[in-house]
């Protein structure tokens, strides 16, 4: 195993921009995923550090030595790919000890490791079947063995779960981590779902428009999101960005929402205490962070339910003041009704600005 | 009008039959009802030319042709030349399917201009390769000659081969588009896959491609053997049969029993084992490709 850098690496296709300027490091060990949405370029930026394809100017690295113009074979890698890339003449248990003919002729350890990861990902009882004799979600997990068996630099991972169904991938999901932990590789690991990437990556790269927009930690790029797409992307229900414009009264600053006012904490007082005009920012607040209450609380904004959205064991309020709309998540099941007033308390610890122009955090 | 006459049950059913009636009478009239009637002669003497009355003879005109020397020896020649045609075909069609697939400059042009062969009428075929083979002005001669020094007379020195190359030339784009379809259907994550998982060509072309281009290869193989078997009109222009009966193959022994001899009840005879033979090769070939 190694580490990956790609440095600098652009990749037009004909005249639309694929990847555009994009410099990354993926620790050796580490998990690190792709992120972004379709069209956002992390398949392009994958293939090019598998060498499937060639950047259109950049370079990339493996351990520090340049890669660039070796092909994904001498590059060494294993990968897995949307669909399962079984031989169909081969039974499961040939196709695994094939992955490995590269690497050793010894029948033991070919035996010894195909039975490791075939324990490791369930499929012990289909080794001797063929692919046609089991089903889509089996076939993936026997690609995965297929990719893991081998001693790979790097171990790339395209979207492997989107073609499954929901409970297969959840499952699978959880088994990601324990797999890491086992064959202790460098994982890189592409997907356009951020519950997936957040539940198992230890480093997130997010992407879009063919830009690497921030890199860091799941916490890091749910907590501190370098701008609004991050923001947007990452979290649900999704984050409410409320267009607002701030002024300083008395010493704090209040944003608008809608047609009344909140007070922003201390870091927005620093920022804006020079400026006596009012400035348009973007505000940023999970759902979660918002609470309701029937009271007239202190600081509390007036609003109507406009939606309710039952999640089973949570709610989702959709909320509106003035031509404003936002949504509040509630544990439990509230008795709040539609059309009613109430109060939404904002957390003022937990409220992002964006700059309007640049979409750039401003705190 | 019409959504009422439609819904009345009686027209609903017709109309349907009305339809096919035109194509079913054809059928009936132009192919299965001179195959009976042809069925029927084969086992009368008769001669179209003089227009005698056909005379009842059983099966002599099958135990005839089956205990003649002669059309056995046809019944070689066409074996051999579906045999060399059909590998040669394959061989070549499976080269320029692969090169093909490469994607490179000009790619659809080249294909277009590969495929022409096959639009051009076999009759013509024939007469160019009459003349591509002319022992002194013809291009093939000529440039034998330029590689190996001998000036060859193709038509009469090597006649088999001759009526060989010719059909390869025209039906080896044919292999080509049956297997260059498979390629094209072998999903690009596979051929990724077989990369990445560093296979060496060979388990490539056993574990990723042959599977995917088998079916298309045994249909363009079933295809060109019934067709080359019962070839006619390019051998027929090119070589006449001859010289002697070297390229004779049995559907021109047919067309000469029936029409330069007029001995029809034998001809008949004849192509109905021809057909029979073609319904057993087509069931074996449908039978391999089932068990796939």
């Amino acid at each position: 195993m190694v580490s990956v850098e790609a440095r600098a690496v652009s990749k037009f296709f004909k005249t639309t921009k694929a990847l555009d300027n994009v410099s990354l490091v993926v620790d050796d060990g580490s998990f690190f995923c792709l992120l972004g949405p379709s069209g956002s370029g992390k398949t392009t930026l994958m293939r090019i550090l598998a060498g499937l394809e060639t950047p259109s100017s950049g370079r990339v690295y493996f351990g520090g030595e340049d890669v660039t113009d070796l092909s994904p074979s001498q590059r060494n890698i294993a990968m897995v790919f949307q669909f399962p890339s079984i031989y169909p003449s081969l039974n499961i248990y040939e196709n695994i000890a094939l992955a490995l003919r590269r690497e050793t002729s010894d029948p033991n350890e070919i035996r010894e490791r195909v039975m490791q990861v075939a324990s490791l990902l369930k499929i012990e009882e289909h080794l001797n079947k063929k692919s046609h004799q089991i089903d889509f979600g089996i076939l993936q997990r026997v690609s995965i063995a297929k990719a893991i068996v081998r001693k790979a630099n790097v171990y790339i991972f395209d979207e492997p779960l989107s073609n499954l169904d929901t409970k297969l991938r959840e499952t699978l999901r959880s088994e990601f981590q324990k797999i890491h932990s086992e064959v202790r590789g460098t994982f890189l690991y592409v997907t356009h779902d951020q519950l997936e990437a957040m539940a198992i990556a230890d480093k997130i790269g997010i992407l879009n428009n063919g830009k690497l927009l921030q890199v860091g930690s799941p916490d890091e790029i749910y907590s501190q999101p370098a701008n609004r797409f991050v923001a947007y992307f990452i979290g649900s229900p999704t984050i409410n960005l409320i267009e607002s414009e701030v002024r300083l009264v008395e010493n704090t600053v209040y944003a608008s929402v809608g047609d009344g006012y909140i007070p922003l904490n201390n870091k927005a007082l620093k920022l804006f205490q020079t400026s006596r005009e009012p400035r348009k920012i973007i505000l940023g607040i999970r759902p979660h962070e918002i609470s309701l209450s029937r009271e007239p609380l202190h600081n509390a904004l007036p609003a109507e339910v406009s939606l309710i959205e039952s999640l089973g064991t949570a709610q989702v309020i959709e909320l509106r003041n003035g031509s404003t709309v936002f949504r509040c998540y509630v544990d439990g099941l509230s008795d709040f009704k539609e059309k009613e007033k109430v109060y939404a308390v904002f957390n003022i610890e937990a409220i992002y600005a964006f700059d309007p122009k640049t979409d750039e955090r401003v705190f | 009008m019409g959504r009422r006459n439609l819904r009345s049950p009686i027209t609903y059913r017709a109309f349907p039959i009305f339809l096919i009636i035109p194509a079913v009478a054809l059928v009936i009239f132009l192919v299965i009802f001179p195959l009976i009637w042809a069925l029927g002669l084969s086992f009368y003497s008769y001669n179209a030319l003089r227009g005698d009355s056909p005379v009842f003879v059983g099966l002599d005109n099958y135990s005839l042709l089956l205990n003649s020397g002669e059309i056995w020896r046809r019944f070689i020649t066409t074996g051999q030349f579906v045999l060399y045609a059909v590998v040669l075909e394959f061989l070549v069609g499976f080269a320029l399917a692969h090169l093909f697939f490469t994607k490179f400059k000009g790619r659809r042009l080249a294909i277009t201009l590969v495929t022409t062969p096959l639009l051009i009428a076999p009759v013509a075929v024939g007469i160019f390769f009459r003349y591509i083979y002319d022992a002194t002005f013809g291009v093939f001669t000529y440039f034998v000659e330029l590689v190996t020094g001998q000036r060859i007379r193709m038509l009469s020195q090597q006649p088999m081969l001759a009526v060989v190359f010719m059909d390869v030339w025209q039906w080896s784009p044919f292999m080509m588009l049956f297997i260059l379809a498979g390629l094209e259907a072998i999903p690009k994550h596979m051929l990724e896959s077989s990369e990445i998982d560093r296979l060496s060509w060979i388990n490539k072309f056993r574990y990723v491609v042959w599977p995917k281009i088998k079916p298309l290869v045994a249909l363009a193989l079933l295809f060109r053997t019934m067709d080359a078997f019962r070839t006619f009109d390019t051998i027929f222009t090119l070589t006449g049969g001859g010289p002697g009966t070297l390229t004779e193959v049995l559907s021109i022994t047919i067309y000469r029993t029936a029409f330069q001899f007029f001995r029809t009840g034998e001809a008949t005879a004849l192509a109905f084992i021809f057909l029979v033979i073609i319904i057993l090769l087509t069931n074996l070939y449908l039978r391999l490709a089932r068990r796939e």
